[in-house]
């Protein structure tokens, strides 16, 4: 990042290559469109060419990533209408051992259920699991790139992850009894 | 703390987050109260759930459209960039775009003169183009200039199927092209193939012989995506080999778990 601050813009294919895929994964929790979140994550690494001059050294350079594509992602919405929401994806391929057909379709209909539950759930709580699920971002981070109070991301997340767990019984068919 | 306060730091529990003495406190309160044991337990099998989710990625077009824009950067940006135009292509991209138009217009003539287009004229059509962009790939990979290495990746990203050859050459590119980029390029092309049991091998190789942490890292992600398990022994090494960089270690403990619980 400093060899980009000080010009040296191909340095940017780096960074581009160690944090794209992240920073896919967050924008699409947000925007729940490939194409659009495609279009954000080049917009974002054009923007720290843009703001090099603002960047912190002391600052996690992903936190500050993540926190300039969150602004595209804002300024995106400015700009047009309602998301095209995106299929839900096909259920997540589980490897095991010795899986029997029907314990392989009851996993695979389960890996389908929570995908869908995920999708469902508000834009704000899915961006706040997958920042602290996916990416393993520490809550520090996660407040600086949401602009708010560790402890607010405290209490996101774990509501998140009740409502996620609410969504994905409703999904299988069970009620949900709170403890 | 209020119960509460407790049911809060469940996410950071499940994820290994507390330290020791705030894990100890979590786990005296578990104890003392089955209500918050058992959510634990309700959350912790969707928490494990979510780890094995598919992951998204992102098309291969989107790198390529990437650094078509970041070539595109006017000169006193930064370093000076290759500008492309028809004219400035390289011969073997003027060679193939040549050949596949030519290619068109004879489908099209033919198709004109005979509306039954047999179906094994036009798989050979095909595999000529795929041919071609293979021709077009490896000859970018041999180039001199990482910007074109790096188109050539892009190339084989066109290719359902590519030769053994090709796939050579890009195993070749991830151990030793002198840029970065262009290795990280590479493995991200190869994953698509790791069902060809070569290729996976190639990888969990490919792990010793790096001495770009990125790549390290990168390689080690890769093989936990797959759930090649036959990496674990490679990722064991890492985990204890002192002249290997931190964060490396720590990806390599972290691969090694995942692999083996999941």
């Amino acid at each position: 990042m400093q060899l980009v601050q000080a010009g040296d813009t191909a340095q940017l294919a780096v960074l581009f290559e160690r944090h794209h895929m992240a920073l896919f994964q967050h924008l699409l929790a947000l925007t729940r469109n490939r194409a659009a979140s495609e279009d954000l994550v080049q917009e974002a690494f054009f923007r720290v060419i843009k703001y090099a001059r603002t960047y912190n050294p002391g600052l996690s350079f992903p936190t500050w990533l993540h926190g300039i594509a969150r602004n595209a992602y804002f300024d995106s919405l400015r700009k047009r209408r309602a998301e095209t929401p995106m299929e839900p994806l096909v259920a997540a391929e589980m490897k095991s051992s010795t899986p029997a057909p029907e314990e392989l379709l009851s996993r695979k209909q389960d890996s389908a259920f929570l995908q869908n539950a995920l999708d469902q759930l508000p834009a704000d709580k899915r961006e706040v699991l997958v920042l602290s699920r996916f990416h393993n971002l520490r809550y520090e981070d996660i407040a600086r790139i949401l602009e708010c109070e560790v402890g607010t991301v405290k209490v996101r997340v774990y509501r998140a992850l009740k409502e996620l767990r609410a969504r994905f019984c409703e999904l299988r068919g069970e009620k949900v009894y709170d403890a | 703390m209020t119960p509460e306060d407790y049911r809060l730091l469940i996410p950071e529990y499940l994820s290994g987050r507390l330290t020791a003495v705030e894990s100890a406190f979590f786990e005296n309160a578990m104890a003392a109260d089955s209500g918050l044991r058992a959510e634990v337990e309700e959350l912790r099998s969707l928490w494990q759930g979510l780890a094995l989710l598919a992951e998204e990625k992102p098309s291969a077009a989107m790198r390529a459209q990437f650094y078509r824009k970041l070539n595109a950067l006017p000169r006193g940006h930064g370093r000076s960039v290759e500008r492309h135009s028809w004219w400035n292509l390289a011969w073997p991209k003027q060679l193939a775009f040549g050949a596949l138009l030519f290619a068109v217009g004879l489908f099209a003539g033919r198709a004109t003169l005979d509306q039954r287009v047999h179906t094994d004229e036009i798989a050979q059509m095909r595999s000529q183009v795929r041919g071609l962009q293979e021709m077009v790939a490896l000859s970018l990979l041999e180039r001199q200039s990482p910007t074109s290495r790096l188109e050539g990746v892009a190339w084989s990203n066109k290719i359902d199927r590519p030769n053994e050859e090709l796939l050579n050459a890009l195993v070749a590119a991830l151990n030793h092209d002198p840029n970065v980029n262009v290795r990280l390029s590479s493995l991200d092309a190869l994953e698509k193939f790791t069902g060809d049991g070569a290729i996976s091998k190639a990888l969990v190789d490919s792990i010793q012989r790096q001495d770009s942490p990125l790549v390290q890292v990168a390689l080690i992600d890769s093989l936990v995506r797959i759930r090649d398990h036959s990496a674990a022994d490679e990722f064991k090494k890492l985990t204890v080999a002192s002249e290997v960089n931190p964060a490396v270690r720590q990806r390599a403990r972290w691969g090694l778990e995942k692999l083996t619980y999941q």
